[in-house]
């Protein structure tokens, strides 16, 4: 009878302990934007477990870190790079992040975090590009290099592949970018807008606009607001996407896998969005669909 | 008519009035409406340009953002030739974010005061707040050209990444200033069109002043050519003539306000006719009316009324005066009145009567009739017409009853002042509160030594009079509450020559019917005799019971010493019988005692008494001796009087014979004893032997006080001259006496020494002795400190 009773009293003591951890994943999110809540559904579709979700600005002033240890969570999910940020410096427990556009900057070889970023592949501007008609021969890109170095190696080689050119000026300052967008006059037949921060500011896509409207050179965006102001068309990445891609790896984490063993991504899906009017006025037809 | 006075024309004519009246409120609505039209019109105006010049200044500051954020001078100076191009921008200017001229561009013709390099400090300082954030716009109005000063506000310098892609759900974006912007807007053109402004308006004025004139001039002629018929006929009206009726011609209001007019002046004459009647009718009435009123008020009136003519002949008489005089009314027409009054023939006029008469004045007075045995208060008033005295009106107002109550009152009034004025006590009222004398009596001048007058005058004067020692008490009785006050005191006043008087008053408050005190009268009855005479038979009384005592004392020494004297005879002899006896008997038992040796007598051996017996025998003696002295002293105090008191004393001779009588006495008490004799006093009278007796008296009470022999006793003569007495002062440093033991003293039988013999006597004796010589005895002492005797004789000669 006593051995009975403390099996009973074991048996409580372990069912309290695995209670201990109220929530399987933390669910950190940066702003309380649209495409920020899409991600989380996409996540939680993907991954369905018990979850939290806080709101970086509400422990505005607080220890973070501290928070999160009085109730650790099996796992942490960080939405947008404000939240990246803020847990970046947790220890022992994992960190999968999405909606963040350069990680590295936060992460620096850190281990312990992997996730989804916002960057979408050159590749695959270029491969829009080839769509349009007349196809452009050069491709005019303002950056700084500090930046988008990486993203632009790779662009120059991927259309050197796909019979094109790209005509590179770096800047390292917004101020100049104007003046950069100038001096391409008359040598570019399209210019590529990359999420650079130096050099996408308010004014300087006034820039870019105005480049576009004088000279009858169309702007590829990454962002469908850009259309809107007069882009030519965008590549939006997916929110929903990119969080179904976190939630597979939050899911593989949870299960066992090293996060070591699961390399950083980037966006896998993307929306592409046309400014028909703009496409009109510049004299360009679009061979393919929306996609 | 003329046109010399605009006002009076303007206060007569309504049309005039109406006229400019019209006028005159046209023009204050018109320069009103114009006042408002050109202040509004050139507010707005001045708002536009503001407006404008604000939005231009907004607008060159966004098409500048890019550039000036490239710092391209080029494209600002396009953005900048852009706004110049607007006609009423004069310069135009652009700065970066640290106030530096990026561009100026200035319209070609324009005045030098507009160049802006001329200004430049100036405007630096002017667009600091612009450039730190703190101003969205800012426009200044510089008199010729107004100032607009526009930030150039950039996005943020590091935008974040989501920025990049997404607008909505993002914080705000803190934006910075990169640079200002200022447009100089030219105000000649704005004055050109304020000009243009005032012209047309004050054309518009006079021509709607000039048609509103025309028009109000139209109007009151309209409106009082309708009234001019009424007028015509309410004149008519107004000067009485009822007849009189207006032509009605239109049917307006006017028209149906004339026929209304005409109808009621139609009433009107009716009603006018009817009131005439009426009014003749009432009159009759009240004249009908007021003579009978007036009849029988004459009669009615208590009065004795006659109504005389011009030579005093009784015209008419009234109710009342027929009755009097016991006559018919119409009997009394054409008599004079001094033949019904008087009864006699000839008129009794007084003088003075006849002058007010004639003069045309009222006569009034109080006359008796001697025939009707009553007192009349007679006025005799003249009637006039307009001109001359037609008669006079004689009222006789029986005044008997009063005269009569007067007379009792003065009567009763002059018993009171003769009994008051007549008693020895001071009679007086004064009012409830003490405050006011209403009447005091002669007597108090006599009594109190001060006038009545003063005593009116100042009432606080009685408290004065009083004696000092007694005031207070009867202040206290006096201003107590009426009901409290005692009905009777004694008290003491002092005259102004000084003399003391004791008075018994007696107070008796005087209430009305409401049970309150009105005033207070009073009784001050002079006792100061009775009160000395009553002193004095209380002395003789005193006197007397004492002489009683002292007589009832004398019959019982004299029976005591006879029935005491006989015994103590016996005990003497005896004992000196007893004392030779037992001197033959000691020899032969001394013998028997050697032979036979010791044997018992009365409980003791004989050897131890044998030597005490004679003593036990001399005590016998002693002692009865002593009785006989206290009952010859007795005998002397109960047969007082008896002494020779004629002879002439030395008391120095007195004093030192005493003290050698009883000088072993004194040694045995004291080695302290003095003789103090004053050389040269004067003789007294008196018995020497019962002096010497009074002073051994005196000097063995002091002895006998001193606790021991230490201790000192004074014996002194002196004469006080003041007094005129001889003073003999037994002086010791004994043991004192209280003071209940120094009141009683001199009381017989009383004595604190009765345990040692003491008889009580001898102070008692000495202090009636003392009297005998007029002179007296006293004793000054204190417990512990010793006492003092002074015994004072009257000198003999001063």
């Amino acid at each position: 009878l006593v051995r009975n009773f403390l099996l009973v009293i074991i048996a409580a003591l372990f069912f309290g302990a695995t209670a201990a951890h109220a929530h399987d994943v933390l669910v950190v999110q940066g702003l309380r934007v649209k495409p920020f809540d899409e991600a989380f559904r996409g996540f939680r579709e993907s991954c369905d477990v018990s979850m939290k979700r806080v709101y970086i600005h509400d422990y505005d002033g607080l220890d973070f870190t501290r928070v999160v240890r009085q109730d650790p969570p099996r796992l942490i999910l960080a939405i947008g790079a404000d939240a990246l940020a803020r847990v970046r410096t947790i220890r022992g427990i994992p960190i999968v992040y999405m909606m963040v556009l350069n990680p590295e900057s936060y992460l620096h070889g850190n281990d312990n975090a992997t996730g989804v970023d916002m960057n979408v592949p050159p590749e695959k501007y270029l491969d829009v590009l080839v769509h349009i008609s007349p196809v452009p021969k050069t491709v005019g890109i303002v950056y700084d290099a500090a930046k988008t170095g990486a993203l632009i190696r790779r662009a120059k080689q991927a259309a050197s592949a796909r019979g094109m050119e790209i005509r590179a000026l770096s800047v390292s300052r917004a101020n100049d970018v104007p003046q950069a967008i100038d001096s391409l006059k008359g040598h570019v037949d399209a210019l590529l807008m990359l999420p650079d921060t130096t050099v996408v500011t308010p004014e300087t896509v006034e820039s870019f606009l105005l480049f576009s409207q004088d000279n009858n050179v169309p702007v590829i965006a990454f962002a469908s607001k850009y259309v809107d102001m007069g882009a030519l068309l965008s590549l939006d990445i997916d929110g929903a996407d990119q969080g179904s891609q976190a939630g597979e790896l939050a899911r593989r984490i949870l299960n066992g896998t090293a996060v070591s063993a699961l390399p950083r991504a980037e966006a896998r899906s993307t929306h592409l969005k046309v400014n028909r009017n703009v496409a009109k006025k510049l004299g360009i037809s679009l061979a393919a669909s929306d996609r | 008519m003329k046109i010399a006075n605009p006002f009076r024309l303007l206060r007569e004519s309504l049309r005039i009035r109406i006229f400019t009246l019209l006028t005159f409120l046209i023009l204050v609505i018109s320069s009103a409406f114009i006042l408002f039209h050109f202040t509004s019109e050139s507010s707005a105006l001045t708002e536009r340009s503001v407006t404008e010049g604000n939005l231009l200044a907004r607008f060159l500051a966004e098409s500048s953002r890019i550039a000036v954020f490239a710092e391209n001078t080029q494209m600002i100076q396009d953005s900048a030739d852009l706004v110049l191009r607007n006609d009423n921008v004069a310069s135009v200017a652009v700065f970066s974010s640290d106030g530096r001229l990026l561009a100026d561009r200035t319209k070609a013709p324009r005045k030098s005061s507009l160049s802006i390099k001329d200004r430049l400090p100036a405007i630096t300082a002017t667009i600091v707040p612009l450039l730190k954030g703190k101003k969205k716009t800012l426009s200044r109005d510089k008199g010729d050209y107004f100032e607009f000063f526009a930030p150039i506000w950039a996005g943020p310098a590091r935008p974040s990444a989501e920025s990049l892609y997404f607008d909505k759900g993002l914080p705000e974006p803190k934006g910075r200033v990169i640079g200002a912007v200022l447009v100089v807007l030219d105000k000649s053109s704005l004055n050109e069109h304020l000009h243009d402004l005032l012209i047309t308006t004050s054309l518009m004025s006079v021509f709607f002043l000039v048609l509103a004139a025309i028009g109000a001039f139209l109007v009151a002629q309209g409106l009082t050519r309708s009234l001019h018929g009424l007028m015509k006929g309410v004149t008519t009206l107004e000067q009485g003539d009822m007849s009189g009726r207006i032509v009605v011609k239109t049917h307006d209001e006017l028209g149906i306000v004339s026929q209304a007019f005409n109808t009621m002046a139609e009433t009107l004459e009716k009603r006018e006719r009817e009131k005439q009647s009426l009014e003749d009718q009432l009159r009759t009435a009240r004249e009908n009316q007021a003579k009978e009123e007036w009849e029988r008020t004459f009669d009615t009136v208590p009065d004795h009324i006659a109504v005389l003519d011009k030579d005093n002949r009784i015209t008419r008489i009234n109710e009342a005066m027929a009755t009097l005089l016991k006559t018919g009314k119409d009997q009394a027409t054409g008599t004079f009145l001094f033949e019904l009054f008087d009864g006699a023939f000839t008129p009794p006029y007084e003088q003075e009567m006849a002058e007010a008469l004639t003069a045309g004045l009222t006569y009034s007075t109080e006359i008796y009739k001697e025939r009707l045995n009553r007192y009349f208060f007679v006025t005799i008033s003249p009637l006039f017409n307009e001109r001359n005295r037609t008669g006079s009106v004689y009222v006789a107002r029986d005044i008997t009853r009063s005269k009569l109550d007067t007379e009792m009152l003065r009567i009763s009034e002059e018993r009171f002042r003769i009994i008051a004025d007549n008693i020895n006590e001071v009679f007086w009222m004064a009012d409830a509160d003490m405050n006011r004398v209403l009447y005091v009596s002669p007597a108090y001048e006599h009594i109190y030594g001060r006038s009545r007058q003063s005593l009116y005058e100042k009432p606080s004067s009685f408290m004065a009079a009083i004696h000092p020692g007694d005031r207070d008490r009867v202040k206290q009785n006096i201003f107590a509450e009426p009901e409290q006050r005692e009905s009777e005191q004694e008290f003491r006043i002092v005259r102004p020559d000084g003399t003391q008087r004791w008075i018994w008053e007696r107070r008796y408050p005087v209430y009305n019917d409401d049970g309150k005190v009105t005033f207070v009268t009073g009784v001050d009855e002079d006792i100061t005799e009775k009160r000395q005479s009553d002193e004095e038979k209380k002395k003789i009384q005193a006197k007397l019971v004492q002489i009683n005592k002292m007589t009832s004392l004398g019959l019982l020494v004299s029976g005591l010493a006879h029935e005491v004297n006989n015994p103590n005879s016996s005990i003497k002899l005896a004992a000196h019988i007893l004392a030779k006896s037992w001197e033959d008997i000691k020899p032969i038992l001394e013998k028997y005692y050697l032979e036979e040796g010791d044997f018992p007598v009365s409980g003791q051996l004989f050897s131890g008494i044998k030597d005490n017996l004679p003593q036990h025998i001399a005590s016998i003696t002693a002692n009865s001796r002593r009785i006989e002295g206290i009952i010859k002293n007795l005998r002397d105090f109960a047969q007082k009087g008896a002494a020779n008191m004629t002879y002439q004393i030395d008391i120095n001779t007195v004093v030192s014979l005493s003290a050698s009588i009883i000088n072993t006495q004194v040694k045995l008490h004291t080695r302290n004893f003095k003789l103090s004799l004053k050389e040269g006093l004067p003789a007294v009278r008196g018995n020497p032997q019962q002096l010497e007796q009074v002073i051994i008296n005196l000097i063995m009470n002091a002895i006998q006080s001193l606790p021991d022999r230490e201790r000192k006793v004074l014996v002194s003569t002196s004469f006080d001259a003041a007094a005129g007495t001889v003073r003999i002062t037994v002086e010791d440093e004994g043991e004192g006496m209280p003071k209940e033991v120094r009141e009683r003293i001199c009381e017989p039988f009383f004595s604190t020494k009765l345990d040692k013999g003491g008889s009580g006597l001898g102070l008692a004796i000495s202090n009636f002795i003392i009297k005998e010589h007029n002179g007296s005895l006293e004793f000054k002492s204190e417990v512990g400190w010793g006492t003092t005797a002074i015994v004072s004789l009257p000198a003999l000669h001063a």
